[in-house]
């Protein structure tokens, strides 16, 4: 299988993500579709590490689950404590932070 | 065309499709389910570019470990119709052509890299001139004499049989890749404290909350409380 359709499937993916950060209302949507774009680079880094025939690109894909770990851990708590708050998911919802 | 093939594709197809029926899902469950789809595919994907130790861990982590955590939090909050203002952001949906345009450059711009695997090393080895190193990957012996045997080795780790094995990549990341490994303890370190700060209740709400019915803990029959 040529690199290049590997690398497209991955911007796909990675573009239905960031749709899904962008279009999508409900917070945990949103959450699991930035795993979605960390999935998508996990592919690229898969598909050069073939390519290269280097260990080193699934290193970097174990530091990328470390990170979803725990930005999934943040994220939830997040989410449960505004739900307790507000009593919605509702991304607009939220907007303590805004200025 | 070569079976591997077909399967990736398929994979491929399917985690796609999996990532759409998450952006499109009307409830938070589904889109968990999608996600889980699509998640499976590329381990499968993973797999079949000879990155075994990943896929696992894909399977372990993200669908034994993200996706239950995502499904708990559906469970515990009634998410069911919050969504009340609509599915969609409308000015995030204005923004999503923006994407295509992203997008299209990027993937024009990785035409004629070649095919995948092709560095890939089976048989023998070759050093660089005037060293020494592991030669042959399966002997169970250290060719080189550093101490380091088969794929345990560096000079192995593109080779056919240790790509993408546990004691190769373990190799690479206890070797040349240490310094991630310890930042990434300290991040994990730091999202526990992170999740259990924000989830767990302040002192006053724990004032203010019923104090539970106490309990004879004791063993001792006929005494109850």
């Amino acid at each position: 299988m040529p690199l290049e359709h590997l690398l497209i499937i991955a911007f796909v993916l990675f573009a239905t993500g960031a749709a899904g950060v962008l279009a999508r209302r409900n917070l945990l949507i949103v959450m699991m579709s930035i795993e979605l774009m960390l999935n998508a680079v996990n592919l690229v880094f898969i598909a050069f590490a073939h390519t290269l025939a280097d260990n080193g690109g699934h290193v970097m894909v174990m530091m990328i689950f470390v990170v979803a770990a725990v930005e999934i851990a943040v994220g939830m708590a997040i989410v449960v404590n505004m739900y307790r708050q507000r009593r919605t998911i509702g991304a607009d919802a939220f907007r303590l932070m805004r200025g | 065309m070569e079976l591997a093939t077909i399967m990736m594709y398929g994979f491929c197809v399917c985690a796609v499709a999996g990532g759409v029926g998450l952006v499109i899902s009307r409830h938070p469950i589904h889109g968990a389910m999608s996600l889980l789809l699509s998640m499976m595919c590329l381990s499968g994907v993973y797999a079949l570019l000879g990155a075994h130790l990943i896929a696992a861990l894909q399977i372990i982590i993200y669908a034994g470990a993200i996706i239950i955590l995502v499904v708990y939090v559906i469970m515990l909050l009634d998410v069911v119709g919050s969504d009340s203002a609509g599915f969609y952001r409308k000015a995030g949906l204005a923004a999503l052509p923006l994407l295509v345009l992203l997008i299209l450059p990027m993937a024009d711009s990785v035409s004629g890299l070649g095919e995948a695997g092709t560095a890939l090393v089976e048989g023998t080895m070759v050093c660089a001139p005037g060293t020494d190193c592991e030669t042959l990957c399966g002997d169970s012996a250290d060719n080189d004499g550093d101490g380091l045997t088969d794929c345990a080795d560096p000079d192995c780790g593109s080779n056919t049989l240790c790509y993408g094995t546990v004691k190769a990549v373990g190799a690479s990341l206890l070797g040349r890749y240490v310094l991630p490994f310890e930042i990434s303890s300290i991040l994990l370190l730091i999202g526990i404290v992170g999740a259990v700060l924000l989830t767990a209740p302040k002192p006053e709400e724990l004032e203010r909350a019923v104090p539970a019915p106490a309990v004879d803990i004791t063993d001792e029959p006929g005494e109850q409380v």
